[in-house]
């Protein structure tokens, strides 16, 4: 039974996808009510706030210096996270490639392969590299 | 304590060998029970080297057990187990076997005493680790081929540094190293490519999201761990790893920030988490190697964990890319509910395993005033929540609704899911267990008011720079370049390149060939051929003229005197 039911999830795959995409556009539905929402935030706000206040009660002591400075490691990981989302974004624009961009060859401008050189294999998908023995 | 006569992990390979013969009902459950009793097993293994042998003259230890190689043998033989327990419903025969030899090659390194030994094992391992990338289906192929390429090549390092080794000192002992000679690199290497270390880290996140729901689950364990504990041995306190660790970390986070795949975020998340280790390995203070072991510990139960959740959503869904789910809680609460507790691990947040193993990695660059590295530590420490810590249970579960509504994960799954939720939260709650296990004694104490507060600070204001920057967290479906470009653009392209020119080239002096080999024939035929000069027939009178022209030039000559 449960074999059964693991064979029905594979084959799914492909087509599910777009059938998931057709569901979505037709009912999209928030997470929650902006209303949770909302108190969500507050929770966060509230947590916080609580955090950083505690520091006056708790003060560390630091290693270095710079972190034994007021509320040390709220406002350092906050910027840490800003600086690490910067970073991604200015890699991204250097590494970021079409999905579809191994799937097809290099061109190196000399196209009229001589004969004998085997035609790229549709099956070989992702790639030219070859295939399991 | 008992004396086995060979090494524990022998029994989960000889069963790797089995399973995939037997009918399913005895297939599952010695899956689950293999390792358990290997686990046994390696606790009841006397301290120090139990078995010993001769061969080739070499004198090997297959198994010295210490406090460290315990500790590895028994997360991993702990992993294989709920990872089993996980994969019940998995029907590729090949992939249940595959994976127990993974494991039980895992397990021999970690009772390894020499380094022949341990490169049978590691080799063991590779060719396991391929065959459950394999199983993941048609499309894992070729990334399993290049998985095996990088594998074979990291173990051919280790192989010659082995060598080296063999040859320079005589002996083939698993101790401490250092990097100072050309074999003792050649070790290091190839270790390290195992590891998932610059240049070579591309195999991880392009390999092991091709596994299949239950085959990632085993990929994430044990390569990156084994590696971890071999340099945990072999070469503590090595300095060039805080390097190589630290840019690992900041690979992972940077690459996971812009990768979409659930498990491929989860494997970036891997690399970062294995640079945290090899960070505190380079650092090499009796503190330092301890967070990486227990780190390491730690890391295989969240990681699975969160693996596990991922392979949930996929056997349920079909669906593997955040842009395609979101708000599956409803659907699948326990599931999300896993996902949430391996997510807070991976933030180190306080009260889970992961905060009183990472804080002491943090702890130790503190007391050796490494500012530098300290710092950089603890950004890593707040990027946490941009891959696994938040980015993926926030786009998977929750977010927007996709409209999915599968049904919750199997039973086998759930309870796998529990074991180790549970073991995030114990561990957390109950650190003394997993420090009295570490590989020296220590008294640290991860929970002071003072550490709990800044910790607190730096993930919740994290979070809250993660939930501000929402929109910049998801990018379009895209990949990332990163080594691997080398051999699998360029490589592939110089190839194709080279063998079309060489087409071209050998057509060219075949043609030549051709056209001087047709003319020597032209020649000789025109020479000798029937009608050629030399093969032609002639008159008899003509050959009478020649006889009287050269006599008589034999007479005048004769007469002149020119013969005497």
């Amino acid at each position: 039974m449960a074999k059964s039911r693991t064979t029905r999830a594979r084959p799914k795959d492909r087509g599910q996808k777009a059938r998931a995409a057709a569901t979505r556009t037709a009912t999209p539905r928030p997470l929650a009510q902006p209303r949770t929402l909302r108190r969500l935030w507050g929770v966060l706000a509230g947590a916080l706030l609580l955090v950083v206040l505690a520091n006056f009660a708790i003060t560390p002591k630091g290693h270095f210096g710079i972190d034994g400075s007021f509320a040390f490691f709220a406002w350092f990981g906050f910027l840490s996270c800003l600086a690490l989302v910067i970073l991604g974004k200015v890699i991204g624009v250097f590494v970021r490639r079409d999905e579809s961009y191994y799937a097809t060859g290099l061109d190196l401008g000399d196209d009229d392969a001589a004969p004998g050189v085997p035609a790229p294999d549709p099956d070989a998908a992702d790639d030219g590299a070859g295939r399991a023995p | 304590m008992i004396d086995l006569g060979f090494s524990p992990a022998l029994i989960m390979i000889v069963g790797a060998l089995l399973v995939p013969a037997l009918p399913q009902f005895l297939r599952r459950p010695l899956c689950v029970l293999l390792p358990a009793a290997t686990l046994v097993l390696v606790w009841l293994l006397p301290a120090g080297p139990s078995v010993q042998l001769s061969f080739l003259g070499l004198d090997l230890v297959p198994v010295d057990a210490d406090r460290l190689g315990r500790l590895f043998a028994t997360i991993f033989a702990l992993m294989a187990t709920v990872g089993a327990v996980f994969a019940w419903q998995q029907p590729s025969r090949m992939e249940s076997g595959a994976a127990l030899g993974y494991a039980g090659g895992a397990i021999g390194i970690t009772l390894a005493g020499d380094l022949v030994t341990l490169f049978v094992f590691w080799e063991l391992m590779a060719v396991a680790s391929t065959m459950v990338v394999w199983a993941g289906g048609p499309q894992a192929r070729a990334a399993g081929l290049r998985y095996l390429a990088i594998h074979l090549l990291g173990g051919v390092i280790l192989m010659a540094g082995v060598a080296g080794e063999l040859a320079a000192t005589g002996q083939v002992a698993f101790t401490a190293m250092q990097a100072d000679s050309l074999p003792h690199w050649l070790i290091l290497i190839g270790v390290l490519v195992n590891a998932g270390a610059p240049p070579l880290s591309a195999w991880l996140p392009d390999a092991y999201p091709e596994g299949s729901w239950s085959g990632t689950v085993f990929l994430s364990a044990f390569t990156t761990k084994t590696a971890v504990f071999v340099l945990l041995r072999g070469f503590p306190g090595e300095e060039v790893l805080i390097w190589v660790g630290l840019y690992m970390v900041f690979y992972g986070l940077v690459y996971a920030f812009l990768e979409t795949d659930l498990r491929r975020i989860l494997a970036y998340a891997i690399v970062n988490q294995v640079g945290f280790m090899i960070v505190a390995i380079g650092i090499g203070t009796e503190l330092a190697l301890n967070g990486a072991a227990a780190h390491a510990f730690v890391h295989i139960v969240y990681k699975g964990l969160l693996m596990m959740t991922a392979g949930a959503v996929l056997y349920r869904t079909g669906l593997r890319n955040i842009a395609d789910l979101g708000g599956l809680f409803r659907a699948m609460p326990f599931t999300a509910g896993c996902a949430v507790i391996g997510g807070l691990t991976t933030m180190a947040f306080p009260l889970t395993s992961g905060f009183v193993a990472k804080s002491m990695i943090t702890a130790a660059a503190e007391e050796d005033h490494m500012t530098l590295v300290w710092l950089l530590l603890e950004v890593a420490a707040a990027g946490a929540v941009l891959h696994a810590g938040l980015k993926y249970p926030w786009f998977t579960f929750f977010q927007k609704d996709s409209g999915l509504r599968p049904r919750e994960a199997p039973l086998s799954m759930t309870l796998a899911m529990a074991a180790f939720a549970g073991l995030c939260i114990g561990i957390g709650l109950f650190p003394g267990p997993l420090y009295a296990m570490l590989p020296a004694a220590t008294d640290f104490s991860p929970y002071s008011w003072s550490k709990v507060m800044t910790q607190l600070q730096l993930v919740l204001f994290a979070a809250l720079a993660f939930f501000l920057l929402l929109d910049q967290m998801r990018p379009g479906r895209t990949l990332s370049l990163d080594w691997d470009w080398f051999y699998r653009r360029l490589g592939d392209a110089l190839g194709k390149e080279f063998s079309s020119r060489t087409v071209t080239g050998a057509k060219n002096v075949e043609r030549d060939l051709g056209v001087q080999l047709a003319r020597l024939l032209e020649r000789l035929y025109r020479h000798h051929g029937p009608d050629g000069i030399l093969a032609r027939t002639h008159t008899t009178g003509s050959m009478v003229m020649w006889v009287a022209v050269l006599l008589t030039a034999f007479l005048l000559l004769g007469y002149l005197g020119v013969l005497r």
